[in-house]
């Protein structure tokens, strides 16, 4: 059990399940929780993500049962009803979430009936608990796929042996996921493997509502997205496979040969789309040779985010930038078992190049423990990691000034720019990372 | 009404101020009804969107609070909007070139077990790890809707540490279900600070003004004109320091940018401790500012000095107002606000020449924490036109509905999350998140020049409100706009 958090990188349960809703074309949520919490979690979401911003009905304007002191005391099951009831009359959309927060479920309101009656009428609602306790955005993000895969998504399609789904992606905790689904899809859609990516603004509700014709699921992910996988495995019978964030060249080519694999490709298309994507990045790369070389921009790592990011882009400096990774802090609520998980796969880095790997959501004690690292270096001059590069979220600003280091926002919370369709997948997502981290060097010129 | 500074909460603005959140008829009725001693019955809605919270609305308050920590009892969404606050913070250190650095507060991961078991062990360890970590000069406990419904025993606690944590440890009650006004919120962050960090005044500074507010971006304005009456302001809460939030006890006078936020604190302090609270409209526009520094200059017997002043800031502006009530004839306006700002704006608009075809107010206080009715909505009640006016908690739903009707030129609004719709249905929209806006005459002549220019290029709004459809059926904009408002028992 995890203990206190200072400034928490992340919203709860009920905020997770809300972006997730919100990332969705013409779906819309019924929270049924206090005033604030919609609000609430909108505000981290869409703020806290590079400026997110305003979806079809954005927090402020989610249908919220706003339940107050009276319905803990008489429950608000009726409250929910009469909310749900006139939601289908005001506001125009193909799938209504009921999702709840913290009050809702202590109090044990039977929301799983009230919505049922609606279901009976062959109105498109669905139901989640959601209590903010239950966990952290991702946990949100689980809770809600598993309600929209089994209570949402049509049974018995025939399946498509050249259709993926692909999970793992918390809209708003990757502050990249519409820029990167869109261009993971551009990737296998060059392999011929059409990809739903149903949380970028260009996705439609029917390729969800049909998302069991789906051969294969990818989670892009070893912890988040897991168990919704798992539930469509069990609900409609489609397998799936984790894989890491391809981020660069090296990452993506494993990745598109595994994919390759998987779906038999023909290995002379597999072969050109991995050579051309290389070309793209490499030559652009190529001219920056003389500037990261003659200016020794060499660096060592400091990654702080969550799991999935965090391996990634340890591999990213590794394997294509070069650069040295030094200490790496996983910042998600992760169980024990799941942390090992990840322990393990980071062990497939070679050791000369493994980074010290904490699991620490705090952030002033992930710079207490660097500084302990750090201690422990027999270093005459002092600086053991000069210079040094943090690539983290906004709240790791001040470590990095305390180590006179580069800093660059990847992992939510990223306030001090906007987000819009970047992205840090594939071959062209590394090219644009490796342009962004160079360019910080460059800044004060 | 006397406030009960004996009591470990501030009860909350239903209780207190008889505010309601859902009321549709006009601003004469609803003053009208709400004077002498009357009252208008809160009307619910059978639907409803997100508002705010009152979590949300105290620490945004005291995280302002430079060497106080927050620990808040929660579960971790609850402590998602401090990125919020901690872009407030950035941005206000940055203007006083205090550098960068986040702010203090730590969430005790209020987590299922927790609930049935309880949270004290979890606030117990945060309260330890927030002293350790920050060696703050205050700790706040802001509650949540878990804790509360728990039933954790946060005085227990705070009683236990006593010994270890050698600087005050507070109780701030804000769970969000207990009120529908966030401003409830401000309250129980006041009452947090009066109760646990304010001290007796050891003597009085005759010259100290008490300035509530909330960013304070119009110091040095507000420095120069209290220079010339010989005042000095401390701006609090956010950006002072636990240091001088103990003298406020000690000030001449006590004035607020906003009613709604001052009334808690500004009534307490009159009454505690013989600080006077200015009681005038808000500092807006010239009506605004004059009322208000007359108001201060009647307590600390600057009559003739603030005249002079008054004269001067009129004649360095009056020029431009004349010009701007040129450019504005013939314009229209909606207002969505909080109560303080809906109010007060009628009269800012007023002075622009911007008619204003109806105001909604995201509560209602139907009188202070003094006994009063706001002054504002009183004054705008003595205009010979009346206007329509509803109290709703920022329901989207019914400004977007009443906007699509009226149509009018600008949709003035307060709080982050409403102008969005005005602008998406091509409406310029003015939004009013610098409480300093439009404050003085030369606050007013700048707001004006922003509406000009706002004007004067629509095309970002109108090729959005081409491309972006709203989420609310076509049946909707046919409804009036109060269909889910209950209706008053006559």
């Amino acid at each position: 059990m995890s203990t206190y958090i200072e400034r928490p990188r992340y919203h709860c349960a009920l905020g997770g399940a809300l972006v997730t809703i919100n990332s969705i074309e013409r779906a819309v949520a019924i929270v049924h929780s206090a005033p604030g919490c919609a609000a609430s979690a909108d505000v981290a979401a869409t703020v806290g993500s590079g400026y997110w911003g305003t979806t079809v009905t954005d927090g402020r304007a989610t249908p919220s049962t706003n339940i107050v002191e009276r319905e803990v005391i008489f429950g608000g099951e009726e409250r929910l009803k009469e909310q749900i009831a006139a939601t289908l009359d005001v506001i125009d959309a193909d799938l209504y979430a009921v999702i709840t927060g913290c009050m809702t479920d202590i109090i044990g309101d039977d929301v799983r009936a009230v919505v049922a009656e609606f279901q009976k009428q062959g109105k498109p609602v669905i139901v989640a608990e959601t209590g903010g306790f239950k966990g952290d955005s991702s946990v949100g993000y689980d809770f809600i796929w598993e309600s929209i895969i089994s209570q949402y998504v049509t049974k018995g399609l025939p399946k498509d042996d050249r259709l993926v789904n692909l999970f793992g992606f918390v809209p708003a905790q990757d502050v990249f996921w519409r820029g990167n689904l869109i261009e993971l899809k551009r990737l296998l859609g060059l392999l011929g493997v059409r990809a739903n990516t149903f949380l970028t603004p260009f996705d439609e509700l029917p390729s969800l509502k049909e998302s069991s014709r789906a051969a294969l699921n990818i989670v892009f992910s070893q912890v988040h997205g897991i168990s919704a996988a798992g539930k469509f495995e069990e609900v409609h019978g489609v397998p799936f496979v984790s894989e890491p964030l391809p981020i660069g060249p090296t990452a993506t080519e494993a990745f598109l040969r595994r994919v390759g694999e998987q779906f038999k490709i023909d290995s002379a298309l597999l072969e050109k789309v991995i050579a051309d994507e290389q070309t793209h990045y490499y030559r652009f790369i190529n001219p920056l040779t003389d500037l990261v070389n003659d200016q020794d921009f060499q660096r060592f790592g400091v990654i702080i985010g969550n799991a999935d990011y965090v391996y990634a882009l340890t591999r990213f400096i590794a394997d294509d930038l070069g650069w040295i990774p030094y200490f790496a802090a996983i910042t998600d609520l992760l169980s024990d078992e799941d942390q090992e998980k990840v322990a393990e796969h980071f062990n497939t880095i070679d050791v000369s190049l493994r980074p010290k790997l904490i699991f620490e959501k705090d952030t002033d004690r992930i710079t207490q423990r660097l500084n302990e690292e750090l201690e422990k270096e027999n270093d005459p001059y002092g600086t053991p990691i000069s210079p040094a590069f943090v690539i983290g979220s906004n709240l790791d600003r001040p470590l990095a000034a305390g180590l006179k280091a580069g800093f660059w926002g990847v992992s939510f919370p990223i306030t001090n720019r906007i987000v819009t369709d970047q992205y840090y997948l594939g071959f062209r997502g590394g090219l644009r990372l490796a342009t962004d981290l160079i360019s910080v060097l460059i800044s004060n010129r | 009404m006397t406030i009960n500074l004996k009591s470990s909460e501030a009860p909350i603005r239903e209780q207190r101020l008889g505010a309601i959140t859902g009321y549709s008829g006009t601003l004469k009725d609803l003053v009208g009804r709400t004077g002498c001693g009357g009252t208008v019955k809160n009307c619910d809605r059978t639907f409803s969107q997100s508002s705010s919270c009152s979590s949300g609305c105290a620490q945004t308050l005291l995280a302002g609070i430079v060497d106080a920590a927050i620990v808040n009892h929660a579960p971790i969404g609850c402590a998602g909007d401090t990125i919020y606050h901690n872009i407030a913070n950035q941005y206000g250190r940055f203007y006083r070139e205090w550098g960068n650095r986040n702010i203090q507060l730590v969430n005790t991961n209020i987590e299922e077990p927790d609930t049935v078991f309880g949270g004290a062990d979890k606030l117990r360890e945060g309260i330890r790890e927030a002293w350790r970590r920050f060696t703050p000069k205050a700790i706040f406990i802001t509650t949540s809707c878990a804790s509360g419904i728990i039933g954790d025993d946060i005085r227990g606690v705070i009683s236990e540490l006593a010994d270890e944590i050698p600087v005050p440890v507070i109780q701030v009650s804000c769970e969000g279900f207990r009120s529908k006004v966030w401003a409830s919120g401000f309250d129980a962050a006041f009452h947090a600070v009066l109760t646990g960090i304010v001290k007796p005044p050891r003597e009085k500074q005759p010259s100290l003004v008490n300035m509530v507010n909330f960013r304070g971006s119009a110091r040095a304005y507000i420095t120069r004109l209290f220079d010339r009456i010989g005042l000095v302001p401390s701006f609090i809460i956010p950006f002072s320091t636990v240091a001088e939030l103990e003298r406020i006890s000690e000030a001449a006078v006590t004035a607020t940018v906003c009613t709604t936020l001052g009334s808690y604190i500004g009534t307490a302090l009159e009454e505690q401790y013989g600080v006077p609270y200015v009681k005038t409209i808000p500092p807006h526009g010239f009506a605004g500012i004059e009322a208000w520094l007359r108001g201060i200059g009647a307590v600390v017997g600057k009559q003739a000095e603030v005249e002079e002043l008054i004269a001067e800031e009129r004649a360095a502006t009056e020029g431009d107002l004349a010009e701007l009530r040129r450019r504005f004839k013939g314009k229209r306006a909606v207002i969505g606000m909080g109560p303080s700002y809906s109010q007060s704006y009628l009269g800012v608009l007023d002075e622009l020449g911007i008619e204003v075809l109806h105001a909604a107010s995201w509560h209602y206080d139907q009188r202070y924490d003094y006994g009063e009715q706001p002054p504002a909505i009183l004054r705008a009640a003595e205009r010979d036109k009346d206007v329509t006016f509803s109290v709703a908690d920022q329901q989207l739903f019914e400004i977007t509905n009443t906007l699509s009707r009226l149509k009018p030129d600008l949709y003035f609004s307060r709080h982050p999350g409403s102008s969005v719709w005005a602008a998406k249905l091509g409406i310029t929209a003015i939004p009013v998140i610098d409480e300093y806006s439009a404050f003085g005459h030369r606050g007013l002549v700048n707001f004006g020049w922003r509406i000009a220019d706002a004007l004067t290029n629509r095309n970002f709004v109108n090729k959005l409100a081409e491309r972006v459809k709203l989420p609310y059926t076509e049946w909707w904009y046919q409804q009036d706009p109060y269909t889910f408002l209950e209706k008053e028992a006559v």
